[in-house]
């Protein structure tokens, strides 16, 4: 692996046994995170980023669940390179938290309500660190400080339920941040939040990553905080990636025409008050993950859909030649008409 | 009707639910959702009404169809005081005022199918005479909202999160109404299925001629979708005027650091953002005087003295604030 790599991902599968069938809900997904950038993964429900996540940390259900393929390379902070998806449970418990920590959309079910979150800090720090309680209780008001939570030796004795929603979130990142991990996902961790405690908690993510230098995978729906927060995105349909590229040239010229769609289905704001045209909608639904149409999985809603084409074999990821990828047989044409 | 008919007015609308505590279940306070809210929709106009939780602006959506009672304020609909009516008399209003639930999950139940959803309110007011009658009704409607008359038969779960929203909009408008509240009806589906329904709002706005309260937090969507724009804060308005006006050209300060805090889906676009400090306080002890102001960055000693009027600063532009002197 890549001196500059810190994780990598290929083709992971994970597959739901379910009554009903099977759900491949990850279905040969590859990307990587370098040190120290932010990689996004986008996609709306049933896409495979949330399960990817969790492949990432080991948690899926199982069963349900299996990891059935595919590798998770990461980077060690000792340098040494290991498939995750191999450890045992008890190797994966000193990565977790300790080289990768995790935040969820959830503040408020991912804290224990009877404990308080003095306590909750501390737990992580004493069981990965070894250090003494009262060193524990002082390095998480210290890590209550750094998330912009006022009188942290204060608020080490309140309980989850006597904080806001933000400051929930914040209590969250201080957690995931406190053993000092060098790579934190986050999956959608502004979605329950108002928009002026988004802009807080996305500022206070910024400025972390500045001061402390991990990188972050960033799991989200909204493409607004995709632009103001990501290097690089990996836009999931499906189960599999079907475009990735740097962050701008994603959005100036997006290539796959689910990503195009993508953004142009969201009203924008600052472009509100020029022009008022029809949204442009992605005709029909999010496709069933039991009964996944043949071929492209997108072809059903793509206006670029030829028959016999889009609908016999999945398209393979292809290396567009500058740097990005994308999922599409008609990639090039599709551009070109564009150009 | 000429283009100026007023179709609902609210004047000093006000909800306070009581909060009950001790062994005598004694009010010992009370949580001020709405605290004296006024404005005016036009026959076929959309006013969008934003903020951010606990602002109050689901609470003014049910009130002002008298889901809930109001504790102030009156409501007229179509010139008629109905504040008071009792409820055989309001019957006739309710039939003309309907909702859009946010969750289409829950607002639809399991055990009806599609078709008995859809035809129930038009037994409740009477409207088709035989199940005949009603059955076409439902067809119609079904297509109307981009559906198909054989999904009638089918059950709620049988359908993904757009089409059951979908469903929603056609029960709400089985009964022909005039006046519709949406309550964050776009905010649970997925983003490509967002902008279908919004399509299909403003498609159905301009074919039925319906006059809408379009309530939500997302504020790009809202803008979209309103002509007029009020935005709430803690239970008060803070700022109202046409949507384009709103967006371009915000007056009050509550409304600016709103606006900046929305991420714009373009990498290359670089604004200043004004990022609000702590939380929202709470409704049920509000600050003195204007109920921003702790949060304000142009707050003044006499903001905590006076609570601010909604007043004119431009032709159809109004701002709670008291500084004349910003923006």
């Amino acid at each position: 692996m890549d001196e500059k790599r810190l994780l990598e991902v290929r083709d992971l599968k994970v597959h739901f046994f379910t009554d009903d069938g099977v759900v491949k809900a990850v279905d040969g997904v590859s990307f990587h995170v370098d040190k120290g950038e932010t990689l996004a993964v986008v996609g709306e429900s049933g896409s495979g980023k949330s399960v990817t996540s969790l492949a990432i940390m080991r948690l899926i259900p199982t069963p349900p669940g299996r990891i059935v393929g595919g590798q998770v390379l990461f980077r060690g902070k000792d340098g040494q390179v290991k498939d995750l998806t191999r450890l045992s449970e008890a190797e994966m418990r000193r990565i977790r938290g300790n080289d990768i920590a995790m935040i969820f959309q959830e503040p408020m079910t991912s804290l224990n309500p009877v404990y308080t979150v003095g306590d909750q800090i501390a737990e992580a720090i004493m069981l990965h660190q070894g250090k003494s309680r009262k060193e524990a209780m002082e390095l998480a008001a210290h890590m209550l400080d750094l998330v912009g939570i006022p009188e942290p030796k204060k608020r080490l004795a309140n309980y989850p339920h006597q904080m806001s929603g933000g400051m929930r979130q914040r209590v969250m990142i201080a957690m995931a941040l406190s053993c000092n991990p060098s790579l934190l996902i986050a999956d959608e961790p502004t979605t329950a939040l108002d928009v002026t405690i988004q802009a807080q908690i996305l500022e206070l993510m910024k400025r972390l990553q500045e001061e402390l230098g991990m990188a972050i995978l960033f799991i989200t729906h909204n493409l607004g905080v995709v632009a103001e927060m990501a290097d690089r995105v990996v836009v999931m349909y499906a189960g599999r990636v079907v475009e990735q590229a740097d962050v701008v040239p994603l959005f100036k010229d997006p290539l796959h025409p689910y990503t195009r769609g993508l953004l142009h289905s969201v009203p924008r704001l600052d472009l509100a008050a020029e022009r008022r045209e029809r949204l442009e909608a992605i005709p029909g639904n999010v496709p069933n993950p039991l009964y996944l149409p043949p071929g492209c999985a997108f072809h059903p809603r793509c206006k670029h859909y030829v028959e016999g084409l889009c609908d016999r074999e999945v398209p393979p990821l292809e290396d567009t030649g500058d740097g990005r990828q994308v999922r599409c047989v008609r990639w090039r044409e599709i551009r070109e008409v564009r150009a | 009707m000429n283009g100026n008919h007023v179709l609902l007015e609210i004047r000093d609308l006000k909800k306070h639910f009581p909060i009950r505590g001790g062994i005598l279940s004694r009010v010992v306070g009370s949580v001020k959702a709405v605290d004296g809210v006024s404005f005016a929709i036009k026959k076929g106009e959309v006013l969008g009404l934003v903020g951010e939780s606990g602002s109050g602006k689901t609470t003014v959506g049910r009130t002002l169809l008298r889901l809930i009672e109001p504790t102030g304020g009156r409501i007229l609909f179509d010139g008629q005081d109905i504040t008071d009516l009792p409820k055989d008399k309001l019957r006739p209003y309710r039939r003309r005022m309907q909702i859009i639930f946010q969750d289409p999950f829950s607002s639809l139940n399991p055990r009806m199918t599609v078709g008995d959803i859809i035809a129930e309110p038009l037994i409740i007011h009477g409207i088709g005479k035989t199940p005949q009658e009603r059955t076409e009704r439902v067809a119609e409607l079904l297509k109307l909202v981009g559906l198909s008359p054989d999904h009638m038969r089918r059950y709620p779960h049988e359908f993904s999160g757009g089409q059951r929203q979908r469903i929603g909009i056609a029960r709400a408008l089985a009964v022909a109404p005039d006046f519709i509240v949406a309550d964050e009806p776009v905010s649970a589906l997925d983003v490509s299925i967002q902008a279908q329904v919004v399509n299909l709002l403003q498609d159905l706005k301009e074919e039925l001629g319906l006059t809408l309260l379009f309530i939500a937090h997302d504020l790009a969507v809202v803008e979209y979708i309103s002509d007029r724009v009020a935005v709430m804060y803690l239970g008060k308005v803070m700022e109202v005027a046409s949507s384009k006006e709103l967006y371009r050209n915000p007056k009050h300060p509550y409304t600016e650091a709103l606006l900046s805090a929305v991420p714009i889906p373009d990498p290359t676009v670089k604004r200043e953002r004004i990022v609000l400090q702590g939380d929202i306080p709470s409704p049920i002890n509000p600050p003195s005087g204007c109920v921003f102001r702790t949060r304000c960055r142009y707050a003044l000693p006499e903001c905590a003295q006076v609570v601010p009027e909604l007043k004119e600063v431009a032709p159809g532009h109004y701002k709670a604030c008291i500084r004349d002197d910003i923006l």
